[in-house]
């Protein structure tokens, strides 16, 4: 519309950034007395400002003016009182910062569900093609890869069986992805908070809980799924790329109260020693193990998208008017089916924690997200298969180049930008397409 | 006739504009009731105000004698309110029988079930009701790829899943050829009048509305002008001036 009026969008675009830009480095160096330049400044504001556009309200410049005034007083305030002696308890409030930024979110969101001053989102008609249909994998085909998979550490070395034991923890966490970005329509930018919990609550609940490891690794996709639980009430509110701003948000806040929180979570050293049992030290053993649960996992996520849920879910992505009108609570739907990948999630980081022995803050990192989110857009996020085809890849193509240069991170992006411009649907999907396009030369 | 809908005394304002101003009306079983009016006469509002989607300011919408004013749209849906778009809404992804099983799982309050497999439910029910608006040949089609005008058709056989005892149809044949037009409208005043549901619609189409209509009411500037059979509407001189012989 704006372009039929003769209004250059992309020339507007670019100056709209391009201002953006200039504010945010404006900002950036005048708040350079109070933090030196480092390389994680990046992290700590994002999640920052993300919250104050979201309590403001978004498209309000004075709400976001309003929501960094009062997020700023009260971060203030909790520096200011300091450790308090409250009832024998002591509470350092200097240590609260982030869970204060978060509990005005909250009682914000709460009471006015679009900010402080935003409006209502209007209901936006998808313009773009629909998703294609899903197809379900056949037993057949799915057995097959069972039984390859099973068969391997037969055949293979430890280091192939270690590497396997990861590569079946990140499908896991790459097929949840998928599962709320794609069939759900909700793309999360924080989806390691739930990978990164379930490691935690995991290894927590072994050290200093003193439960037996079966115990723990059965608790923590029960601990992942609570915190989807909040997360998601106040996720499903929103939709698009707000939506995904939150998501980032509550990963952000994750990460800094583990990494916070050194007494409990031991910080930015992670918690140690966490070893599965004595029958399942064995190496090989493990990623039977690993292998049953995250494969269970995939299988559960799997029949529910062929569900009437999964169906209600793929229905309200499509035409949320039309949910609404043919008697379907969406953000009921959609707040029950980020528990379910929350948890499942959490399930891959619990296993993985296992497997590692120990786990640090970075599970829950920006960073590891963005793993999951290049996994699945790898694979192509129309297929089903797709997400663990692009965990396999990503978890093999990083080891293989980060034994073999200093420089991994670099080549690494080199190779996923080089795959994703040839396959633009990803791996699967360009396969599909290339598939197609055979037969129909052929027939 | 039992009146299904009753609308009494119906207002709304966005800040200083008053978009519908006492707007009354009924719409008994089995008929066919066309609200017509000039582009923002208030048709639009009119409309959301009864489905859910708008609050009104003042005024009662009651459906077979029930207050519906407040209640959300999925809980109107609920009570035997079916409705089609203005901008077709079907679910893109999903087959043509799949969308109809939708509503129909819904109605039956099964779309809960996380491991079960959709589609082996209500598969008869749905041909039915596709047979019905005439689109059982296209069943296995994905929503997405459909012409417009059977896209209406399919949304019309959405819309006839829960056994309605309402249907709020905006703009039901905006958008297709003027033949479908006819047609379509002339299949949802046959299957109301068999049924006995009430048939609320919003029409630009005259032609339609003069054919189809059992009765019409006229909104001009949020007020309702004129009402009465096709016949009388035609010969008002207060619609004629607003409206049919317009100024615009």
């Amino acid at each position: 519309m704006v372009g039929a009026l003769g209004v250059d969008q992309a020339k507007l675009f670019t100056s709209v950034f391009f201002a953006g830009a200039v504010l945010a480095g404006l900002g950036g160096a005048l708040q350079i007395p109070r933090e030196p330049a480092n390389l994680d400044l990046d992290l700590a504001i994002i999640a920052d400002a993300f919250v104050i556009t979201v309590v403001g309200g978004l498209g309000s410049i004075g709400g976001a003016f309003l929501a960094a005034i009062l997020i700023g007083v009260a971060k203030a305030f909790c520096i200011g009182i300091g450790t308090v002696d409250w009832f024998g308890f002591e509470i350092s409030f200097s240590k609260l910062t982030l869970v204060v930024e978060f509990l005005i979110m909250a009682l914000v969101l709460v009471v006015r569900p679009y900010g402080l001053l935003g409006k209502p989102q209007a209901v936006q008609r998808i313009a773009a093609d629909p998703a294609p249909p899903l197809t379900a994998p056949t037993w057949k085909i799915a057995l097959v890869w069972v039984v390859i998979l099973v068969a391997v550490p037969l055949v293979a070395d430890r280091y192939v069986t270690i590497l396997l034991t990861d590569i079946v923890c990140f499908a896991l966490f790459a097929v949840s992805l998928h599962f709320i970005m794609g069939p759900a329509g909700m793309v999360s930018f924080g989806h390691a908070a739930y990978f990164g919990l379930g490691a935690y609550a995991a290894g927590l609940l072994f050290k200093q809980a003193g439960l037996p490891m079966e115990a723990a690794l059965l608790l923590a996709p029960l601990c992942a799924g609570a915190f989807a639980i909040v997360y998601g009430w106040f996720c499903v509110r929103l939709s698009g790329v707000y939506l995904a701003m939150l998501t980032l948000a509550f990963a952000q806040i994750s990460w800094s109260i583990v990494f916070q929180w050194d007494s409990f979570t031991g910080g930015s050293n992670g918690v140690f020693g966490i070893w599965p049992s004595a029958w399942l030290a064995d190496k090989t053993t493990y990623y039977y193990m690993a292998l049953a649960c995250c494969g269970l996992g995939i299988a559960l996520l799997w029949r529910v998208l062929f569900s009437p849920f999964g169906f209600t879910l793929r229905a309200g992505r499509d035409s949320p008017l039309r949910a609404e009108a043919i008697g379907i609570d969406l953000r009921g739907v959609q707040w029950a089916a980020f528990v379910l990948v929350g948890a499942l999630a959490g399930l891959a980081g619990a296993v993985y924690a296992f497997s590692k022995g120990s786990i640090s803050p970075s599970a829950i990192s920006i960073a590891q997200s963005t793993d999951g989110l290049i996994m699945v857009l790898l694979g192509g996020v129309e297929t089903l298969t797709g997400p663990i085809v692009g965990a396999a890849i990503f978890t093999w193509l990083r080891d293989e180049v980060a034994r073999r240069t200093e420089f991994w991170r670099g080549v690494m992006g080199g190779v996923i930008l080089v795959i994703v411009l040839l396959f633009p649907q990803g791996l699967v999907g360009g396969l599909k397409a290339l598939v197609l396009r055979w037969r129909e030369q052929r027939a | 006739m039992t009146a299904v809908l009753q609308v009494e005394g119906l207002h709304k304002a966005f800040g200083g504009v008053q978009a519908v101003a006492d707007v009354s009306f009924a719409v008994s079983a089995g008929e066919m009731l066309a609200l017509i009016g000039p582009n923002g006469a208030g048709k639009s509002t009119c409309f959301n105000m009864l489905n859910g989607q708008l609050a009104p300011d003042l005024g009662i919408v009651r459906l077979e004698g029930r207050d519906i004013v407040g209640l959300r749209p999925r809980a109107i849906w609920r009570l035997g309110v079916g409705r089609t778009f203005q901008i077709t809404a079907t679910f893109a992804s999903l087959g043509v029988r799949e969308n109809v099983q939708m509503a129909l799982y819904s109605h039956a309050g099964r779309l809960r079930s996380m491991l079960q497999r959709f589609g082996a439910a209500f598969r008869t029910e749905a041909d039915a009701l596709l047979s019905q608006v005439g689109m059982l040949d296209q069943a296995e089609r994905a929503c997405g790829v459909l012409a417009y005008g059977d896209l209406k058709r399919v949304e019309l056989a959405m819309a006839l899943a829960n056994q309605p005892r309402l249907l709020l149809m905006d703009e039901p044949t905006a958008g297709m050829a003027p033949k479908e037009r006819v047609a379509l409208m002339e299949l949802t005043a046959g299957l109301a009048r068999a049924r006995g549901i009430a048939v609320l619609f919003t029409e630009h189409d005259m032609d339609v509305v003069f054919s189809q209509a059992d009765r019409i009411i006229v909104l001009d500037r949020g007020q309702l002008i004129a009402g009465g059979t096709p016949d009388e509407v035609r010969n008002n001189p207060a619609v004629r001036a607003v409206y049919l012989g317009g100024t615009h």
